[in-house]
């Protein structure tokens, strides 16, 4: 959970591969009980033999193999091939058995148990046990710990080995997003316990990781290829892909013309503006699948702040803002206009009930009338009677094209009803220390990067604002205080029926939708183009899973 | 000369001690640091301090700034905060791949730009030397970026032999190619990249060594030499020509620092695996230890490329001499 930018931020990039994703808009929540496996693919039994290779094509070198430290995209797609967690999600993002078999939950919540699967041996040859898990967790827990998954496993208290393939969590409430935490990759105790927690980051291990996974380490010149083998000992079906290989290719456009050389199997994320032509040139070689990222783009008003206090500005800047129009502009149609803190993949997603705030000047320009901007200045900016103008500063993060262009396009919408923002783009490290974090800013235009699960307590409750002592607690950097929202954030945290959870974010979606504490802009698309020839592909909403189970019937 | 030599060294300590001072101060002085990397943005700040002090971020700069310079001295330059390995390790890995671009485009510039330079001064306002001339402004006036996308969409993906980007063909190595496969890969992948870079520097050292040319053809020992009825061939290549190297030498020591950090938009562009790339992710995510170490290497290199650059002129201008006492 934490904002996402263009590619030259590589280092704050969200590890989306192991740990993020969501839902389509799936008629169900997905139940928290181990899901029935998928079942298998209804072709007529095709031929799979181990051959081949997978080349993909990624813009930036990972940067340690450690799934409870990395926290770049490159690094966790090598980690979600090389190591397990516990549980994993399915095509239809429910969370399925990984290296567990099975689990239950005590009546009250507190004691979570998991049947851990017997057959497993890491890539070094010695075998899974619960003190894997148990250490991996711990490591997580422990003081000396430095990496960002600490909030994660919050809720966790304490880890019981019950014997060798069995393992309880005892947790100090319940706490249902906990689940979808316990896909990150378990490590190696026999090979991590070598060093004491405050130095893991040193361990040479995290350079050549050994994990359970389907693929096994390979080899890796730096800004060249990097390259993974299909682990032979694999406990359940596949690899089938002899090869996962990573070319590294750090501008979008080279990576472009490598892929229409058929120099790169897979594209994450092909540049919408050359879509239209990649598509029809190379339909009969690239398959493209075109998803909803996990997140959106939002534009953070200050709620304390004299001028954006007032919800009926808040609502006429939402009203006098033409998304629809912004993203046929600027992502050429691909993405979607949301009006509340869900993105339309996830589970807990709803439209019901919530104000679309299609584009209506005349209402955006009556609020701010009531809201007592009446008179309109020889600038052409809104005035109170005190003769205040309305005008505020935004800020925003240097280097994203797109979010700079949407700036361009709302400032000159805000203008026409009235309203004057001043955008200053910073550095990201500027913007963090001396904006964000210290929750100092009138206004400021960002992207979230989702988990899977909806729980947006960290975003709205108001412990995670600011303390007594001024202190940034959680993500809450616009100050939204809203005692119901609290109480129902907290119920959601601690309800672990999956229906009940979705009654109560649908409620937290209409309130936040009414109050507005951002103007929700839009969650984009994605295209991930690949290549014909890989088969049994299983696709989530979120791109492309299980890739032990893609094979090549045919290489070329 | 070796006293000329150890007093020249000497004085590249203060130099170098100078530039790492300011690095250190200039790094840190940026705000952020590498916290945020090592704990989550909602860590409470006794958790931050903690980070904090396991890695030295909370003693005073000038403390951190000495802690820094005592282990340099030695040789330890640290470990990156982000990778955990020591960062002369990373630095090291990716440098023979930045040198060796840069050689090869220093090789092909001064081949070609030095008799284009010549011909240029000596066929003044000819039809060549306005080519040759237009041809460098051209060079010098066009964004690299824009020429290497050109190549890429209009070459590598229309010539087979021209790969797009990268330094080598995955599995090409000297077992399974042989040296010759080897060499042909290499080549391939040099293409572009040289192209770019060398048509860039090659308008400068084509206009040093033509107006170089003509200020020498017009001394009066050439027209000495010319009058003495000497063939033009010897008074060109005998008499001129090492005089009109002279600042073309000089230019070549200045090359190395340059040589050194590449062209980060070509390494970038072309995907080549060198520094250039590496010490730019540092600085964003103000991995000090990896951006203190660039510099240093840096500065080591200019301080040098100053060195030999003095010591070349000495090479070929036997009129120039230090004497010990100045």
């Amino acid at each position: 959970m934490r904002r996402i930018l263009g590619h030259v931020t590589t280092g704050v990039l969200v590890l989306a591969i192991a740990l993020g994703g969501c839902a389509q808009p799936a008629p169900q929540a997905p139940p928290l009980s181990p899901a029935a496996p998928q079942p298998p693919p209804p072709l007529p039994a095709p031929v799979k033999k181990l051959q081949g290779e997978i080349v993909y094509g990624m813009t930036s070198d990972p940067v340690i193999f450690n799934p409870i430290l990395a926290t770049d995209t490159p690094s966790g797609f090598v980690n979600s091939r090389v190591y397990q967690g516990l549980v994993r999600y399915n095509e239809k993002l429910e969370f399925i058995p990984y290296l567990a078999t099975e689990w239950s939950f005590s009546a009250d919540g507190l004691e979570w148990t998991f049947k851990l699967r017997n057959d497993v041996f890491w890539h070094d040859g010695v075998k899974f046990t619960a003190k894997d898990v148990k250490y991996t967790y711990d490591a997580i827990k422990h003081p000396d710990y430095t990496g960002i998954r600490r909030t994660d496993f919050r809720p966790v208290e304490r880890v019981e080995i019950v014997n060798d393939y069995e393992i309880k969590l005892i947790l100090s409430q319940p706490s249902a997003p906990l689940l979808s935490k316990l896909g990150i990759g378990i490590i190696p105790e026999h090979i991590y316990s070598q060093y004491e927690i405050g130095r893991m980051r040193e361990h040479p291990a995290n350079h050549a990781p050994v994990g359970t996974g389907p693929y096994m380490w390979g080899e890796w010149q730096k800004g060249q290829h990097l390259v993974l083998k299909a682990n032979p000992n694999y406990w359940g079906e596949g690899p089938w892909i002899e090869k996962v290989r990573v070319r590294f290719l750090q501008d979008e456009m080279v990576m472009l013309a490598a892929l229409e050389n058929g120099d790169i199997d897979y594209m994450g994320s092909v540049p919408i503006d050359d879509l239209h032509r990649v598509k029809q040139q190379h339909a009969h070689r690239l398959f493209f699948w075109e998803f909803p990222s996990n997140g959106y783009t939002y534009i953070g008003l200050k709620q304390t702040h004299p001028i954006l206090k007032d919800r009926r500005v808040r609502q006429a800047l939402t009203y006098g803002t033409n998304r629809k129009e912004l993203v046929d502009e600027i992502f050429k149609g691909y993405g979607t206009v949301i009006n509340a803190n869900l993105p339309p993949i996830s589970w807990a997603y709803c439209e019901v009930g919530l104000d679309p705030y299609h584009y209506d000047k005349a209402r955006a320009v009556s609020l701010l009338e009531q809201a007592g901007w009446r008179r309109v200045g020889p600038d052409g900016i809104r005035q109170n009677d005190k003769g205040e103008r309305l005008s505020f500063g935004l800020v925003t993060a240097i280097g994203n094209t797109r979010m700079e262009q949407a700036l361009i396009i709302i400032q000159q919408y805000w203008k026409e009803i009235g309203v004057e923002v001043k955008v200053e783009f910073y550095e990201w490290s500027v913007l963090l220390n001396q904006y964000l974090d210290v929750a100092r800013f009138e206004a400021y235009m960002l992207s979230w990067s989702l988990g899977l699960d909806p729980d947006p307590f960290l975003f709205f409750h108001s412990s995670a604002g600011v303390d007594a002592q001024g202190n940034l607690v959680g993500f809450n950097d616009v100050e939204y205080y809203n005692p119901r929202v609290d109480e129902l954030l907290e119920l959601g945290r601690t309800t672990l029926d999956p229906a009940e959870r979705k009654r109560i974010y649908d409620e937290v979606q209409r309130i936040l939708n009414d109050d507005l504490p951002y103007v929700f802009m839009y969650t984009q698309n994605l295209v991930t183009a690949m290549d014909r020839k890989f088969e049994g592909l299983v696709l989530s909403p979120l791109g492309p899973i299980f890739p032990e189970l893609w094979y090549i019937a045919d290489p070329r | 000369m070796t006293a000329y030599l150890a007093r020249r060294a000497w004085q590249t300590v203060p130099l170098l001690l100078g530039i790492s001072l300011v690095s250190f101060a200039v790094i840190h002085l940026a705000p952020g640091d590498p916290v945020g990397i090592l704990a989550e943005r909602t860590a409470p700040p006794e958790e931050v301090a903690r980070v904090r002090a396991v890695y030295g971020l909370d003693r005073p700069i000038p403390v951190q700034y000495w802690m820094w310079l005592s282990r340099a001295v030695r040789g330890d330059f640290g470990r990156s905060y982000v990778e955990g390995r020591p960062v002369m390790d990373m630095i090291l890995e990716r440098l023979p791949n930045t040198l060796y671009l840069s050689v090869v485009v220093l090789l092909v510039v001064y081949v070609l730009a030095i008799p284009a330079g010549i011909v240029s001064a000596l066929k003044q306002y000819s039809r060549m030397d306005h080519a040759v001339t237009g041809l460098a402004f051209w060079g010098q006036a066009m964004p690299s970026f824009w020429f290497a996308y050109l190549l890429v969409f209009f070459v590598a993906l229309r010539v087979d032999f021209i790969p797009v980007a990268g330094m080598a063909t995955y599995g090409v190595t000297l077992t399974t190619t042989g040296w010759w496969g080897v060499l042909v890969d290499r080549a391939r992948y040099l293409i572009l990249p040289v192209t770019v870079m060398g048509f860039g520097s090659m308008a400068t050292v084509t206009r040093y060594m033509r107006s170089s040319m003509l200020e020498v053809v017009r001394q009066d020992y050439i027209r000495t030499a010319r009058s003495k009825g000497l063939a033009e061939r010897i008074v060109i290549y005998k008499h001129a020509l090492g005089n009109a190297l002279l600042p073309i030498v000089t230019l070549l020591g200045f090359e190395l620092p340059i040589l050194f950090s590449g062209s980060v938009i070509i390494e970038f562009i072309f995907s080549w695996p060198g520094v250039g790339t590496l010490a730019l992710r540092a600085m964003f995510q103000r991995d000090y230890q990896v951006v203190m170490a660039f510099n240093t290497v840096g500065a080591v290199l200019m301080v040098l490329g100053h060195f030999i650059s003095d010591i070349l002129y000495l090479v070929v201008d036997p009129r120039i001499k230090y004497i010990e006492k100045g």
